[in-house]
């Protein structure tokens, strides 16, 4: 995989996207990294992306972050494609799972952000149309209401109760089943 | 080196299988509708009342969230917020076990234990919208003794047109006593023979039954690469209760041969047709009409065809020299000119005073297609080996003055 960068470079070199942040901040990504985000692509497909793609909903913070996600990713998928070359069975096998791995790695640590910058995460993934990077940071805010009571859930993300306390009761009697 | 591709194959492939259930979950977004319960009113939407700086998330990213979490998860924390409440309602994947029905912990005599999972299914279910359930699982461990009939129940409740994947997990105990009702998936809606024949081939491939209702097909039936390579009955039931009558006019009868193309064991072929008037361009009284050919497929095995509701309609008699002429090994065919509800109604006279009510029109068709019978099919009958039995309107509960 480490082989396969100044070769991709030269390739896309033809093909940088410029991305815009809401601040104004300049991003020059591969092709590559871009179309992991559909929204993007798309984009490109229309031949909409001279003078750069503006990005109104996305700080240049969370932006970086987010191609920080597609450089690891694109070139997991690159690497994926390429992988008829001609290493052994044996290395190959080795060379994958590693990558695998590190990918995972990656995702973990990618992950260890605070509340709002994973909230941003998830605007900046469903709005760019990365579906990886979506299912990724939505499975954190998932795993991380597991076991935990209303009241807990509520104080983690600063959700005001915005139900009747009549309401709230009803469905806690709809849903007591849960509780026990 | 063979066990080694092998391995690096597997391993490969389980990356792609990864993307792809990726992918897939990224697909589950519910698509949000604005007029739908959870926009509920004009009570401030709390999410965005709150106090701190940072940002919210929308419905439908909550919906998400939710169809990632376990069921009971999902559940309890209903009682967050509306946006929560609406994600639980619209929750996409129903899972129900003992696990995610909290009933792993001992709490619970084996006694109770059906009583708890039957009401806590019932009750889910109940409050559940009824939309966007794409991913139903029922997993009914050995020691239940829920009734069929209550599993068909939540089936049917859950079951709606944007279902992707239905797996029922049922104990030996209802091993030949339980019928999966194939109908709640070709839901007599829409068009079920063309659903069955694209579809049914990939997910039932050792069927070799199938009775398939459909009310509206307004779709010709497909040719289709798969097969159903184990079916030796096969069951169409046409109807037109479409509220616009007139649109089953444009169904092709002799699109049905790609089903017989498509089952190459077929034994038994029967076709109903229930309408309440016949609209499709009739071959009779035409001074010659032109009958379309298929020539491609020989069907071998099928030895026994009834058409019950025959009519004049070019393409039923299309169908029927088809069958005439390609059914090697065709015993027995039956046209009856009346749709009729009997089972196994073989005989030529009617058991009179119990025929199913005819509106006059399709006495008058049951006479054309008598008529139609005698004109176009008679000749095309080898003697020899095939019973043919055409079964005339009832003398007594269907007789109109036969002057056409």
């Amino acid at each position: 995989m480490a082989s396969a960068g100044s070769g991709d470079e030269k390739a896309a070199a033809a093909a940088m996207i410029t991305l815009i942040s809401s601040d104004n901040e300049k991003f020059e990504v591969t092709e590559a990294t871009a179309t992991l985000s559909q929204t993007i692509r798309h984009m490109i497909e229309d031949g909409c992306t001279d003078g750069g793609v503006p990005l109104p909903n996305v700080t240049s913070k969370i932006l970086a972050r987010v191609i920080e996600y597609c450089k690891k990713h694109a070139t997991a998928a690159a690497g994926e494609e390429g992988s008829s070359s001609s290493f052994s069975d044996a290395a190959f096998l080795e060379v994958d799972r590693a990558f695998l791995e590190e990918l995972e790695e990656f995702d973990d640590a990618f992950l260890e952000v605070d509340r709002a910058t994973l909230f941003d995460l998830i605007l900046a993934a469903n709005y760019l149309d990365i579906k990886g990077l979506l299912n990724l940071t939505c499975q954190k805010v998932a795993d991380s209401v597991k076991g935990k009571t209303p009241e807990q859930i509520r104080e983690m993300y600063n959700i005001v109760n915005d139900l009747t306390p009549e309401e709230e009761a009803e469905i806690r009697r709809e849903t007591q089943w849960a509780f026990e | 080196m063979g066990m080694l591709s092998l391995n690096r194959l597997m391993l490969k492939q389980e990356r792609r299988r990864r993307r792809r259930i990726q992918a897939r979950n990224g697909s589950t977004l519910v698509p949000w509708k604005r007029d739908s319960l959870c926009q509920e009113g004009s009570r401030p939407q709390g999410g965005e009342r709150s106090t701190f700086s940072g940002p919210n998330l929308p419905q439908d990213i909550w919906c998400h969230i939710h169809s990632l979490m376990p069921l009971r998860d999902s559940g309890r924390s209903a009682c967050v917020s509306h946006k929560f409440l609406c994600s639980w309602r619209y929750h996409p994947k129903l899972i129900f076990t003992e696990e995610t029905l909290g009933l792993k912990q001992n709490t619970y005599q084996t006694s109770d234990r059906t009583k708890v999972f039957t009401s806590r299914v019932d009750q889910v279910l109940k409050n559940h919208s009824g939309v966007g359930v794409k991913s139903l699982k029922i997993v009914i461990d050995d020691h239940h003794k829920v009734d069929s009939c209550q599993i068909n129940s939540w089936l049917q409740s859950a079951i709606t047109p944007g279902i992707e994947e239905v797996t029922l997990f049922l104990d030996a105990n209802y091993r030949g006593e339980y019928n999966f009702p194939c109908s709640l998936l070709l839901d007599g809606r829409g068009n079920s023979i063309r659903y069955a024949i694209t579809k049914l081939p990939s997910i039932v491939p050792h069927l070799e039954s199938l009775t398939v209702f459909s009310g509206s097909e307004r779709v010709n039936t497909p040719m289709v690469t798969n097969q159903f390579l184990h079916l030796k009955y096969l069951n169409i039931d046409l109807a037109d209760d479409d509220d616009d009558e007139t649109a089953f006019r444009s169904y092709d009868y002799l699109s049905l041969v790609s089903f017989l193309d498509a089952s190459p064991v077929l034994e038994t072929f029967i076709l109903s047709v229930n309408q309440r008037d016949m609209h499709h361009e009739s071959v009779f009284g035409v001074a010659s009409s032109h009958l379309r050919q298929i020539t491609e497929h020989k069907h071998h095995r099928l030895k026994k065809v009834r058409i019950n509701g025959f009519c004049s309609a070019k393409s039923m008699v299309e169908l029927t020299c088809h069958i005439l002429e390609n059914a090697t090994a065709l015993g027995s065919l039956t046209l009856d000119t009346i749709f009729s509800q009997a089972k196994d109604a073989d005989d030529t006279v009617r058991c009179s005073g119990k025929c199913v009510f005819q509106s006059r029109q399709m006495i008058v068709e049951a006479h054309k297609a008598l008529k139609v019978i005698e004109r176009y099919i008679l000749d095309r009958v080898p003697s020899s080996m095939v019973k043919l039995n055409v079964r005339r309107p009832c003398i007594r509960c269907h007789a109109i003055d036969e002057s056409l």
